[in-house]
């Protein structure tokens, strides 16, 4: 059975390069353009992982994954934070917050799902 | 979806972002100090910035970047977006739209305009700011920052120095929490070469006592790898503060190890993390209690997500077909119902009415496809911010441009083909319509300028003005002008009308100096002619001293046009109804024959061409008798007015475009077709060209005669 992935960000160029790469990679995609989109989606679908952006409108990634980690059914579920930021605190208020890891924009396709395989094996 | 597809998508994005940022520039310039609009115009950058990189475009990373930087101060309140630093990031909103056109294109950058708006920019950020780009330079080198994942380019069978490191770890429960597990961990380090794993499972209480959301397991492992300790580190990068962790160098295998201790020594044990601290180990368990408690809250509804409309994008091609269906079936429609009634059906039949049903539906499907292709007009009247920002800096004018009915939907071509001219308008507008300062406070108006640009629906049509508050037109001068160019007797008589509309005229340029910013010798002809040609018309109206108005009214659509049908020699031709100013019977003193075979019509007190349409067009040898046909007074897009020749009048009808120029070459005279509601086809004219194609009469001959009658 393929492994599903949802992806939150609120850029269409994002979500359509990581739709491209998951599902070439074999991953049932799941898209939401917001941390509020991603939670309905999350009503409805427990993905084996998910990658979020940061700075999103609406909820962003800190809060979507709080609000993740509060939910009844998707707790437990790896979250790896994409963003084109690096700072230590910006990290460290993530981790705070729940998430899994953290990898920077722009990502190497190969890696990131390695690193998908590795986190939902 | 191919990179293509995906580079395609994000340069539409682009767009989207680039107005949206734009437009929070502008409600923040305006005076609206939301966080909303600050936050907006982060994200805006912020996304462009993160797209660019994805394609490796260094150039926009790096501006986006630097831009972003001073957005964030913003944001965090550590800059106060004054005049000054608000008129720096519109400029830079500028140079990124500039950066985005010039990587979409391949065009090379300006680089010297980039690099001047990007000290600006730095210059309010300070020094620190400066440095800080250059390390952010440095770590977008790094491609991906894996954590808790590694590189797996190692070779495990590699014959380098191999070495040894002693990992102890003990996650605690906020590791599992994170969606984390000792087992990921334990992967990676395997992935680095060969482990040997222990788990000291002592501190786990018995079945009664065990808390299920804990975390009691100590996993000691002894890895031997060719990496360095900064691999190894690296894997617990993002768990380092969720688990007790100690890494130790054991002996090396490999020469050279006498310096290693020390240095790893120097790394070890984060300070916050102090091995097996119970203290800090129950504090976690807490912590998983308090989120167990939370967990039984539901999460927080999203209120707001019914604000946001959902769209979906589309390839035009699809709608365009859909269009040609549509229109397919609105032509279908019609010749039923016409069957119907040619069969003597009884109107109260249920195939009459059931016909009726379906030539509502028809139309309502027909609105409901036209309205796919309609879009705001919000894009261009953004663009034009940017226009007169630059009009206003060269030609030393203070300016404010107020846009109104911003929603209101056009056809896109018709708001592709608006941007030139709408561009020129306001340049004029600015350079020749609004004073300068000093001239405004003379007259007693704020030194400020205001113009107006304004859509809205009238009449199932779309009316777009720009006014401004400047002088009005100085018809003395426009006079003179259009005298001096051979435009006009020097004893016309004109209305103060007429002489307004005079600067529509080819060859007109109010601008005694050519400047750089409206005119290249260019005038408002080229706006009329590009209007005109979607369809529309322009008009102007000024009053002295208080202000200039031009409006241009525009179809809706260019898909369907108001035609008058017209027999011409047994064919049925369609004249676009825009282009008829007015249609006659020719009585016999209306005609002039002025020699081979060309004729005028006096119209009031001037003369007009003569064009016998079937002549023209070739349907027939000679010319009728003008008394014995109808005549349809037409203006083509360049100005000139002509009498269009043609046998009878139909009627006035709503016609269906189709082009011929994909199955035939140009035909002189012939814009399109349609199919009529009788399923025949007709030929839809084109006035401008018909005109040209007969083009006996030279044009400049028209103002003479107009002097003389």
């Amino acid at each position: 059975m393929g492994k599903t992935i949802l992806s939150v960000d609120d850029s269409a160029t994002m979500r359509a390069m990581l739709e491209e790469t998951l599902s070439e990679a074999g991953f049932d995609v799941l898209l939401a353009k917001d941390g509020v989109d991603g939670l309905e989606v999350l009503e409805r679908e427990t993905p084996q992982l998910i990658i979020t952006d940061i700075n999103m409108p609406r909820l962003d990634g800190f809060g979507f994954i709080e609000q993740v980690r509060r939910s009844s059914n998707n707790r437990a579920v790896p979250i790896i934070v994409l963003s084109t930021e690096f700072d230590e605190t910006k990290k460290e208020t993530a981790r705070n917050a729940g998430a899994t890891g953290w990898i920077v924009k722009p990502f190497d396709p190969e890696k990131l799902v390695g690193a998908i395989n590795r986190l939902t094996a | 979806m191919s990179n293509q597809g995906i580079m395609q998508v994000f340069f539409d994005e682009c767009d989207e972002q680039l107005s949206e940022l734009e437009s929070n520039l502008l409600a923040l310039e305006g005076g609206e100090h939301n966080l909303e609009a600050i936050n907006a115009v982060f994200r805006a950058v912020h996304s462009i910035k993160g797209g660019a990189g994805a394609f490796g475009m260094e150039e926009l990373v790096r501006f986006a970047h630097t831009f972003e930087t001073i957005l964030d101060q913003v944001r965090e309140g550590d800059l106060t977006p004054d005049a000054t630093v608000l008129k720096a990031m519109l400029k830079a909103s500028d140079v990124l739209t500039d950066l985005v056109r010039c990587a979409r294109d391949g065009e090379n950058v300006a680089v010297a305009d980039v690099e001047i708006v990007m000290e600006q920019l730095n210059a309010l950020n300070g020094t620190e700011a400066e440095k800080e780009i250059d390390e952010s330079d440095d770590d977008f080198e790094i491609e991906f920052q894996p954590v808790p994942v590694c590189l797996d380019d190692i070779d495990c069978t590699d014959a380098g120095e191999f070495a040894r490191f002693e990992i102890s770890f003990r996650p605690r429960p906020m590791l599992y929490e994170n969606g984390n597990d000792a087992v990921y961990l334990l992967r990676e380090l395997r992935s680095l070469g060969e482990i040997e794993v222990q788990c000291d499972a002592d501190a786990l209480p018995t079945l009664d006592e065990i808390e299920p959301e804990g975390a009691f397991l100590t996993w000691q492992v002894t890895l031997h790898t060719n990496s360095d300790e900064s691999k190894v580190r690296e894997i617990f990068e993002f768990v380092q503060w969720d688990c007790d962790l100690s890494i130790s160098a054991g002996n090396s295998l490999a020469c050279g190890e006498a310096g290693i201790p020390d240095k790893v020594e120097a790394h070890l044990c984060n300070p916050a993390v102090g091995p097996a601290d119970p203290g800090q180990f129950d504090a976690g368990s807490e912590h998983a209690e308090t989120i167990n408690s939370e967990a039984a809250v539901a999460p927080e509804k999203p209120s707001k997500s019914a604000n946001i409309q959902a769209t979906i994008r589309v390839n035009l091609e699809r709608v365009e077909q859909l269009i040609n269906l549509v229109g397919e079936l609105v032509i279908n429609q019609a010749m039923l119902e016409q069957q119907a009634e040619v069969a003597g059906l009884d109107r109260t039949s249920a195939i009459c009415s059931g016909l009726n049903d379906l030539q509502k539906l028809t139309k309502e499907i027909q609105d409901g496809v036209m309205a796919i292709r309609a879009q705001p007009v919000k894009p261009v009247f953004q663009r034009m911010h940017r226009i007169a920002r630059e009009a206003g800096e060269a030609t030393a004018k203070i300016i404010r441009l107020v846009t109104e009915g911003e929603t209101t939907e056009v056809d896109k071509t018709v708001i592709e083909r608006l941007t030139d001219p709408l561009t020129h308008m306001l340049r004029n507008a600015i350079d020749h319509g609004l004073e300068s300062p000093e001239a405004r406070v003379r007259a007693g108006k704020p030194e400020e300028g205001t113009i107006c640009l304004s859509a809205n629906h009238r009449s199932g049509r779309v009316v777009i003005e720009i006014a401004d508050d400047g002088a009005g037109i100085d018809r003395e001068k426009v006079r003179s002008i259009a005298v001096a160019r051979g435009l006009i007797e020097a004893d016309t008589a004109l209305e103060a009308e007429d002489i307004d509309n005079l600067i529509f005229r080819p060859g007109f340029s109010t601008a005694e100096q050519v400047s750089d910013l409206s005119g290249r010798g260019v005038g408002l002809d080229v706006v009329r002619r590009a209007v005109e040609k979607l369809g529309g018309r322009v008009s102007i109206a000024s009053q002295p001293g208080i202000g200039t108005k031009i409006t241009m009214s525009l179809p809706l659509t260019l898909a369907v046009q108001e035609g008058m049908l017209v027999d011409v020699a047994d064919h049925t031709l369609v004249v676009p109804l825009a282009a008829i100013l007015e249609s006659l019977k020719p009585r016999s003193d209306m005609v002039n024959e002025i020699g081979l075979g060309k004729r005028l019509i006096k119209l009031q007190d001037s003369f007009v061409p003569l064009v016998d349409v079937a002549e023209t067009l070739g349907f027939r040898k000679a010319g009728i008798d003008p008394t014995q046909g109808v005549a349809l007074l037409v203006e083509t897009p360049g100005g000139t007015r002509c009498v269009l020749l043609v046998d009878a009048i139909q009627g006035q009808n709503q016609v269906v475009i189709k082009s011929v120029e994909r199955h035939f070459s140009r035909v002189p005279g012939i814009a399109a077709a349609t199919i009529l509601g009788d399923g025949r086809v007709a030929l839809i004219a084109d006035t401008e060209d018909l005109v040209a194609h007969h083009q006996s009469v030279p044009e400049r001959i028209e103002p003479k005669l107009t002097a003389m009658g």
